[in-house]
């Protein structure tokens, strides 16, 4: 076919000017792109131009196959031939440019032939060193450079650690690439390293030696070696060694480390390895493992050694310091230490320290603290202190910088304290409680200094007291005790005594010590004071904690005899010796201690008020009993103030019912006013009542109650008497009988007046104020002006009304008459009799009328004046122009019925004399009624009201009616019938089958849409039913409806005929409801579905069944066919 | 009604069967047993049929039964033709006194089964009623039908019969089997006597049949 | 089959006298009366048809029994008079004699009217000999079969009287009382049937309405009378008032027997559902001067307070003291000298309406009218002042104290259609009996209760079992039909003799033929 296409391109070298290319060495290959060779073709050789065939469209790639080494660019070109828009089709040449030729060749190590280290990096250098292309040889020491144009280059191989010692060599590239002879490049040793360390801190200065099995010396590692002849490697401060170069081969490393005084152990000492073609680095790292170290321990800072402390490194190593204080420590590996070191009363800090080989020499350690010991004494403890003691503790203060520190005591009552050096000031801690029960401990504080050795032996013990003192008797000091008493404030914060010790003395000479006593409050005390004065009978005594000069003494001086009386009220009291008053007091009520100053036998009365049950009373010293003075009357004392001469006598009455007269004991006339004195005795608890009483004098208070107090009363107050007054009048015109009543405050006094119509009442007080009224039948007085005590007798008037029927001319009861004028307005009603009298009545103008319902009077009404005394009567003439009509309104069974309103209303008659008139009344308890005011002649009509609120149903009879003549019309009598205040509702229930009344209930509702049930009732056997009693609520209506549960049964259909009926209360129904319940056959619901499918089934299983043999022939006999008759036996 | 009345019912039944049993000449070769036989056998294919029933019959919603019930309860008479079937081939081995054999046997223990028991306490009370004489003819006609059936079901058997002739049997053994629809519906148009007339005929026929096609 | 409720009639002895049908047991065919013979056979006949010679006519020719069918509204029939007299007569006729052969009577039916008709139409005589023949042989027979065995007297019967009491005010023993009694059981031809409205039920109603009334006039403390009121409901009045003599018996030995023996007067209440005029009859006018002189007057003058009556005639009758039975219930008590009188729409005692069945109209109006005027008579007795504050102008029971005829209305309805034969009513627990009892004790303070047995020895009536069964017919075949059946099965055995023998030949026939038509065929 002709469309075959042609690829044609040329393959150019830039450098053909002097290196020309061999072009017939390269061909040019057509692959497909899954890479499989279409077509190959070669240059020419000339210009290297090629054509390549394609005969069918497709991708391709056109790739150049040059001798190895060779390098063009592009290598391969990708074509898409389709004829249009590809190279080929195009008639575009395809160019490879030649961009040089490959240099390969191999590194070898000296000795071998064929092994070469990889790593090596090769670089071609152009003549002025430019390098045109480097790489790095691979493992077997290969190495290949590209792209190398032709010319003249030098070949250099390098290391940064290995030695190439042959590593140049001149190549020329011109037509092809060069193999680079074997030999060309040579490794001859390779770098080894190691490194050494203590527990991870790089060791510095360690030697390490080589040794190999072949070579030795210089061969081995070149100018390193040393003039003995040994390969030496030291290790630098990164604790690394190195040797140069070594050629491979076996080979050992041992090490070496000393130093000025300590030795070092290195683990491993000895290290083979082999050096093969690359650098090595020696494992496993060296460890130094132990060196020695030392140091000393000193006493203080700038102090001696101090032998035969252990320092503890902590582990098993332990040294014990010789007698300069130094300790060594063999194979001991780096780290870091805690130092321990324990001494005998030192202490020293835990020092760490980081150990190393380079630092063998620690430095010097010295104790940081000394111990101060010392013991406390505690001799002797308040009783109530016994338990405190272990708790002790001392305190330390520190001087400059006031550090405080604190331990306690031990069993045995010693302390010790581990102090660094410095001023410290001790002190034994007492609680406040313990000071307070006098243990004190000296010294106080006590000051130490601790330089550079440790203190012991202070000593600290407590300070007790010894008390001494006498007791001095006038005559002889009878056998007595001395009580010690410990004064304390408890917890409460209230005093408390304890007996702290007890001394008994008699005779003369008394004196005594008591050792041991504790600081604090005392209290010495005689036990019984025998009735003796003392000068002290008691002695407080403080000792203080600290010791004084001149110890406590005390002294008791006895000073006289005591006296003591027991007195039962305040009084004066003489005390006499013989005859004579030695001496006189006033006592308090109570006991009085006085003291005698010498022995004897004394006398003691008592003066005051009061009378006693002795007059006196004996007193021995030698029998010092306390006397008892007991009071059993007292004074009592009464003043009275009056300005006259009369005599004047005082009535007391005593509460036991005895009464006496006291007279005046004294009487004392000063200028105005004379004073009279009383007095009595009464018991204590009595009471009294004091009354004066002189003729014509007015005393006040007139009487005063008093009861005796037990002891001699306050002076009573005063009476006063005040001359009576007398209240005198008269009544004019002279009238005897008259009685005068005088009322002042709260008594009143009555007298009358003597037949001249005077009268003197009195003695009054003049102070109060007083009323005088005087009073006499029918008479009335007016005062004087200007006496207001006499007055004027007018005698009065008297008026009688009567009233008589005009009619019957009998009196008339009941009339209401009302009269008026000259200060007196009053309307009473005439009594049975018909007459009203005002008896006393002042004279003057009066206006009377008299009322009575249905009646007139003639005169309708009258004024009359009346004079004065005159005794008149009037009479009115009462003329009925109404009258009234009443009955009764009884019930059914005769019993009155109350607040029943009965109607009346009239008839208008044709003359109109009679106008309409229209009233109702309501019957009282007795069912009684009354109309009055009715006009006569008239004709009027009663009836029982009857509306809806009334309880009456019907009156009986409805109405009645009469006509009112000139009297009063009686017995319009009612039966009332009352309305029923209970409506029945009943009812009956029609069904057409009986026994289903039981599920039948009426129910009674009080609203149209039968929420609010009020009743609810069964039946009766037959249907009927009642419902209670409902209110009679007048005409609320009520709705009565039929239910049942058949009404929701399925078994039974029902139809109720006015199932809800509503009906107005108020009357008694009666509902009738007609039920008829057919009962639903039920539909039998179960049925059991079978569907006859089952049905055919079954007869074709029997079928077959039935003639099995034929169809096992049948089928048996498949293969032949035939018909479902099968073949015959 | 009477007693008279349930003996003349029970001689109308039971009559022929005893006649046709001595008369026919099975006395002499002591068919007795097998008779018995048959009898046992008509009253397990009863109970299979019953058990048949009870389990798939639908129990109806309603009582009117409707055609296709009446269809699926005579089906379930297949059930017989199978035990005729069984008996015929099976249970007796020699001739063809076996068809007379078979029948008497069947058609007595089915007269006794359901007849004996309605009449008792039918024909015996008080209430006349001619149904207890229909069903007495009914039970005789029965007979011929079973004599027929086991004729048809013989020929079956026998495997000489051409095919046509074994169709003309399936055709009439499904009308016996059937007949009953038949004659129920025929009971609602024409009346009770008429279809007593109607039963007689139909029984004859097949007799007559049945004997054609016995040679 | 075929199954009727059947009523047997009155079988009572009383004072003597057997009545009714004494046996109940029924086994024979049914015949119409035309038919022939009619010896121990059961004559169905019509009650519309039958007359009382057709009766005795019957008995004559020795009819086994006697079914009656009763018209289906015999109940309400009421309108046409003579017809109804002419019942009546029938009614008294039957229940006035003995009869031997039970005499049931039942209601009409659509089966009945069929056999009925049967029976009249099968004897057709002038047919031909050989219809009459085939017509006898297969003609329709009936059987009728009554489940009623032999007729027991009912061994110690219980008749209850239910007696409320309305206490007056103050001492109970020391109030007069006034009676007012009546009985509740009915009487009729059929015991199972009877339940005449007027004669007993009007009664009862009237009574259960008096008690509301008075209750209610208690209720208030101010209307209460000093005056004790009775309420008595007696049964077996139909029974010659043995009902009552019993009442009496065991009232006057309670405790509270006073209360009758010094009542002022009793009513007693007989039928008042009959019209306007009101009798109240006597057996002696009430001596003058007596209460019970005071209260039959009121009565006549509390006449012009009730509207809807015209008269109330004192009517006064001797008591026969030969002749057993009593003409009216208060004549119990006249004999036991307590003033009494019987208040009745009937004029005269022997009215035929007052023992029948038939009589079920009932007239409402007339009864509340007779009700109130009972009512206004009485509380102006028992409460004297109305009568000297008002002579009569207006009565007491009006406005919302008036007579409640719906009540009244559905008493009556109910009483006249229950069956309330003292046969029926002998359990104390009968619901009617229960349903009196409560009605009466929610209206009176107190209710109690007589139960009286007729003492074993001589009682005073007998009264017996069976009056309700149930009848059963078949229909059945003459005998001799059996016989042409026999005759004709055993000609059939021939021929099925016949054609079993020779069934070879016949099967041979068959062959021949069937060779033949093969051959023509070939």
């Amino acid at each position: 076919s002709q469309d075959v296409i042609t690829c044609n391109g040329v393959v150019k070298s830039q450098y053909s000017a002097n290196y020309p290319l061999d072009y017939s060495r390269i061909n040019i290959q057509l692959l497909t792109s899954s890479g499989a060779i279409k077509e190959t073709s070669d240059c020419s050789p000339t210009n290297g131009y090629f054509l390549i065939p394609v005969y069918d469209k497709g991708e391709y790639v056109i790739r150049i196959v040059p001798p190895t080494g060779w390098i063009f660019n592009p290598s391969e070109v990708k074509l898409n031939v389709d004829g249009s828009t590809d190279e080929c089709s195009r008639g575009e040449d395809i160019v490879f440019s030649f961009t040089g030729f490959s240099v390969t060749g191999q590194v070898i190590i000296i000795g071998k032939e064929k092994e070469g280290p990889s790593g090596v990096t090769v670089s071609l250098l152009s003549k002025p060193d430019t390098p045109i292309a480097t790489n790095l040889s691979i493992d077997g020491g290969k190495f290949l450079l590209e792209g190398v144009p032709p010319g003249h280059y030098v070949l250099k191989g390098s290391h940064p650690f290995w030695n190439i010692n042959k590593n140049e060599v001149r190549l020329e590239i011109s037509s092809d690439s060069v193999v680079v002879p074997v030999g060309s490049i040579i490794v001859e040793g390779f770098d080894v390293k190691g490194n050494i360390e203590s527990n991870g801190e790089p060791v510095r200065g360690v030697r390490f030696l080589l040794y190999s099995e072949t070579l030795s010396g210089k061969s081995l590692c070149g100018e390193s070696v040393t003039e003995s002849g040994d390969c030496v490697a030291v290790s630098d401060a990164s604790g690394v060694f190195t040797y140069h170069s070594l050629p491979p081969g076996k080979y050992k490393l041992e090490s070496h480390y000393e130093s000025a005084n300590s030795t070092f152990l290195v683990y491993p000492e000895s290290l083979s390895f082999t050096v093969k073609n690359d650098s090595l680095l020696v494992m496993p790292k060296f460890e130094v493992q132990g060196f020695t170290i030392f140091g000393r321990v000193l006493s203080h800072h700038k102090g001696s050694g101090l032998e035969g402390v252990k320092v503890d490194f902590g582990g098993q190593l332990q040294a014990i310091t010789d007698k300069d204080g130094r300790y060594q420590l063999l194979n001991v590996s780096a780290g870091s230490y805690t130092i321990k070191i324990e001494g005998n009363s030192l202490e020293f800090d835990p020092v760490n320290l980081d150990v190393s080989p380079t630092s063998p020499e620690l430095p010097d350690i010295a104790p940081s603290r000394y111990s101060v010991c010392g013991h406390v004494t505690i001799t002797r403890h308040h009783r109530s202190l016994k338990f405190y003691t272990e708790s002790r503790n001392v305190a330390l203060v520190s001087e400059p910088e006031e550090i405080r520190q604190v331990t306690s005591l031990d069993s045995k009552g010693n302390f010790c304290f581990m102090l660094s050096p410095g001023k410290y000031s001790l002190k034994v801690t007492v609680s406040e409680n313990e000071a307070e029960r006098g243990l004190s401990i000296l010294p106080l504080a006590l000051p130490i200094t601790v330089e550079a050795a440790p203190i012991s032996g202070l000593e600290f013990n407590q300070y007790i007291v010894s008390l001494s003192g006498s007791v001095s008797c006038l005559v002889m000091c009878r056998r007595m005790n001395l009580l010690i008493e410990e004064l304390r404030v408890g917890e409460g914060g209230k005093e408390e005594k304890e007996l702290s010790a007890k001394v008994t003395i008699h005779g003369s000479i008394s004196s005594f010590t008591v050792e041991e006593l504790l600081p604090g409050n005392y209290k010495i005390s005689l036990e019984d004071s025998l009735q003796w004065c003392w000068e002290k009978e008691e002695i407080s005594l403080s000792i203080p904690p600290t010791p004084q000069d001149n110890p406590p003494v005390v002294h008791f001086n006895q000073t006289g005899y005591l006296l003591t009386m027991d007195m039962s009220h305040d009084a004066d009291v003489n005390i006499m010796e013989g005859k004579e008053v030695i001496m006189s007091m006033s006592v308090k009520k109570g006991f009085n201690y006085i003291c005698m100053d010498r022995e004897g036998q004394f006398v003691i009365v008592p003066v005051s008020c009061h009378t006693f049950e002795a007059d006196m009373y004996m007193y021995m010293t030698s029998v010092p009993y306390p006397m008892e003075i007991k009071a059993v009357g007292h004074k009592v004392d009464v003043v009275i103030h009056c300005q006259t001469d009369d005599p004047i006598l005082l009535d007391v009455t005593h509460s036991n019912g005895t009464t006496s007269v006291v007279s005046a004991e004294k009487r004392v006339n000063g200028t105005n006013d004379t004073i009279y004195y009383f007095s009595f005795y009464g018991r204590p608890k009595e009471w009294v009542v004091l009354c004066p009483t002189s003729p014509n004098l007015l005393f006040y208070p007139k009487k005063y109650n008093y009861t005796i107090k037990s002891d001699c009363p306050e002076s009573l107050p005063p009476f006063e008497c005040s001359h009576g007054f007398f209240v005198i009048g008269r009544i004019d015109p002279p009238l005897s009988g008259v009685s005068i009543t005088v009322t002042t405050g709260d008594n009143e006094y009555n007298v009358t007046t003597d037949d001249e119509g005077q009268y003197k009442v009195g003695p009054l007080s003049e102070s109060t104020k007083y009323t005088v009224v005087p009073y006499l039948e029918e008479y009335s007085f007016e005062p004087f002006d200007d006496d207001l005590h006499s007055f004027k007798a007018i005698k009065k008037s008297k008026l009688t009304i009567k009233i008589s029927d005009h009619s019957t001319q009998n009196p008339l009861a009941g009339v209401l008459i009302s009269v008026n004028g000259e200060g007196l307005r009053n309307s009473t009603t005439t009594s049975e009799e018909g007459f009203v009298a005002y008896s006393d009545i002042l004279p003057g103008q009066y206006y009377i009328k008299p009322l009575l319902r249905e009646f007139e009077f003639q005169p309708p009404s009258m004024v009359v004046d009346l004079k004065q005394g005159e005794d008149l009567s009037v009479n009115f003439k009462a003329i009925r122009v109404a009258f009234s009509c009443s009955g009764k309104v009884l019930s059914l069974n005769g019993s009155p019925l109350e607040s029943v309103s009965v109607e009346l209303v009239s008839q208008v008659d044709n003359e109109g004399h009679c106008k309409n008139y229209h009233d109702a009344v309501l019957t009282d308890k007795e069912g009684h009624y009354k109309f009055r005011g009715l006009q006569p002649k008239c004709q009027y009509q009663l009836s029982l009201a009857t509306n809806d609120e009334s309880m009456i149903e019907k009156g009986l009879p409805v109405t009645r009616h009469f006509t009112l003549s000139e009297k009063d019309i009686e017995g319009e009598s009612f039966i009332a019938v009352l309305k029923n205040e209970r409506v029945y509702v009943t009812g009956n229930v029609i069904i057409n089958n009986l026994d289903l009344l039981t599920y039948i209930t009426v129910g009674l509702y009080s609203d149209k849409y039968l929420e609010s049930q009020v009743f609810s009732v069964g039946t009766d056997p037959i249907g009927f039913f009642r419902m209670p009693p409902l209110p009679h609520n007048n005409s609320k209506p009520y709705y009565v409806q039929l239910d049942s549960s058949l009404l929701y049964s399925q078994s039974y259909k029902v139809f109720v005929s006015n199932s809800n009926v509503s009906l107005t209360a108020g009357r008694d129904t009666h509902v009738t409801f007609n039920v008829t319940a057919k009962s639903v056959p039920l539909a039998n619901g179960n049925s059991y579905r079978g569907s006859f499918v089952g049905i055919f089934v079954a007869l074709i299983v029997i079928f077959v069944l039935a003639n099995i043999d034929k169809i096992l022939v049948y089928i048996r006999g498949s293969g032949t066919g035939g018909g479902f008759r099968g073949k015959r036996h | 009604m009477t007693f008279f009345h349930f003996i003349n019912c029970v001689a109308l039944t039971y009559g022929p069967l005893v006649i046709t049993y001595r008369f026919s000449g099975l006395m002499e070769s002591s068919s007795i047993w097998s008779c018995l036989r048959v009898g046992v056998a008509y009253v397990l294919t009863q109970l299979v049929k019953m058990m048949l029933l009870a389990t798939f019959y639908p129990q109806s919603e309603t009582d009117d039964e409707t055609l296709l019930m009446d269809f699926v309860k005579c089906s379930v008479d297949v059930i017989d033709i199978l035990g005729l079937y069984l008996i015929i081939t099976k249970l007796l081995g020699k001739g063809d006194k076996k068809i007379l054999v078979t029948a008497i046997g069947w058609a007595s223990s089915e007269a006794i089964a359901t007849r004996f028991l309605p009449l008792w306490f039918g024909a015996r009370g008080t209430e006349f009623d001619w149904k207890y004489i229909q069903m007495s003819f009914i039970s005789n006609f029965n007979l011929i039908f079973i004599f027929s059936v086991c004729t048809f079901l013989w020929l079956w058997s026998r495997k000489d019969t051409s095919i046509n002739v074994l169709s003309l049997l399936g055709v009439l053994i499904s009308i016996i089997i059937y007949r009953q629809i038949l004659f129920n519906n025929l009971l609602i148009l024409f009346g009770s006597w008429a279809t007593l007339g109607i039963h007689g005929l139909a029984a004859l026929a097949t007799g007559v049949t049945a004997m054609v096609l016995h040679q | 089959v075929q199954d009727f409720t059947i009523y047997r009639i009155q079988h009572l002895d009383i004072h003597g006298s057997h009545i009714g049908s004494r046996s109940a047991v029924v086994n024979m065919e049914a015949r119409s009366p035309e038919a022939a013979m009619l010896n121990r056979k059961c004559v169905l006949i019509k009650w519309t048809e039958l007359t009382s010679d057709l009766f005795n006519e019957l008995l004559e020719r020795g009819a086994g029994a006697v079914l009656i069918i009763l018209p289906n509204d015999w109940r309400n029939n009421d309108n046409n008079n003579n017809t109804l007299h002419e019942w009546m007569l029938l009614e008294k006729e039957l229940m006035s004699r003995e009869i031997s052969i039970p005499v049931y009577l039942t209601t009409e039916s659509e089966y009945l009217n069929e056999v009925y008709d049967k029976l009249t139409s099968s004897v057709d005589w002038d047919s031909s000999a050989a219809a009459a023949l085939f017509s006898s042989i297969t003609g329709e027979g009936y059987s009728l079969i009554a489940d009623a065995v032999e007729p027991v007297p009912i061994i110690n019967p219980e008749i209850t009287t239910i007696i409320g009491k309305l206490s007056g005010q103050g001492y109970e023993s020391e109030l007069p009382t006034v009676v007012m009694t009546t009985h509740y059981d009915s009487f009729g031809l059929a015991p199972g049937l009877a339940s005449s409205g007027d004669s007993g039920g009007s009664g009862v109603a009237a009574i259960l309405e008096l008690a509301r009334l008075f209750s209610n006039l208690y209720s208030n403390p101010h209307h209460k009378p000093k005056y004790n009121l009775l309420f008595v409901l007696t049964g077996a009045d139909n029974f010659n008032y043995f009902g009552t003599k019993y009442f009496i018996e065991d009232m006057l030995e309670d405790a509270d027997g006073y209360l009758l023996s010094e009542a002022d007067y009793t009513l007693c209440l007989d039928a008042l559902a009959g019209g306007s005029d009101i009798f109240l009859h006597v057996s002696r006018p009430p001596k003058e001067g007596t209460k019970g002189q005071e209260l039959v007057a009121r009565m006549n003058e509390s006449l012009s307070l009730v509207a809807g009556l015209s008269s109330v005639t004192l009517n006064h009758k001797k008591i026969r003291i030969g002749d057993d039975a009593l003409a009216w219930s208060h004549e119990r008590f006249s004999l036991h000298k307590v003033p009494a009188g019987t208040l009745s729409h009937f004029s005269h005692h022997s009215d035929i309406r007052r023992k029948s069945m038939f009589h079920t109209s009932t007239d409402v109006d007339g009864l509340s009218a007779s009700v109130q005027l009972i009512a206004e008579s009485v509380v102006r007795h028992i409460l004297p002042e109305i009568n000297e504050m008002d002579n009569y102008t207006s009565g007491i029971f009006t406005g919302q104290m008036s007579v409640h005829t719906d009540s009244l209305q559905s008493w009556l309805n109910y009483l006249s259609q229950t069956g309330r034969s003292q046969q029926s009513l002998l359990n104390k627990d009968h619901p009617l009996l229960l349903s009196l009892q409560q009605t009466l004790s929610s209206y009176v303070h107190e209710v109690s209760t007589f139960t009286h047995k007729p003492d074993k020895s001589d009682p005073e009536f007998v009264i017996y079992t069976q009056s309700v069964s149930i009848m059963h017919s078949y229909s059945v075949k003459p005998a001799v039909l059996d016989l042409v059946l026999a005759i004709s099965i055993l000609l059939y055995m021939g021929g099925v003799y016949l054609l079993v023998m020779y069934f070879s030949n016949i099967s041979q026939l068959i062959n021949d033929v069937k060779y033949r038509v093969k051959a023509k065929r070939d």
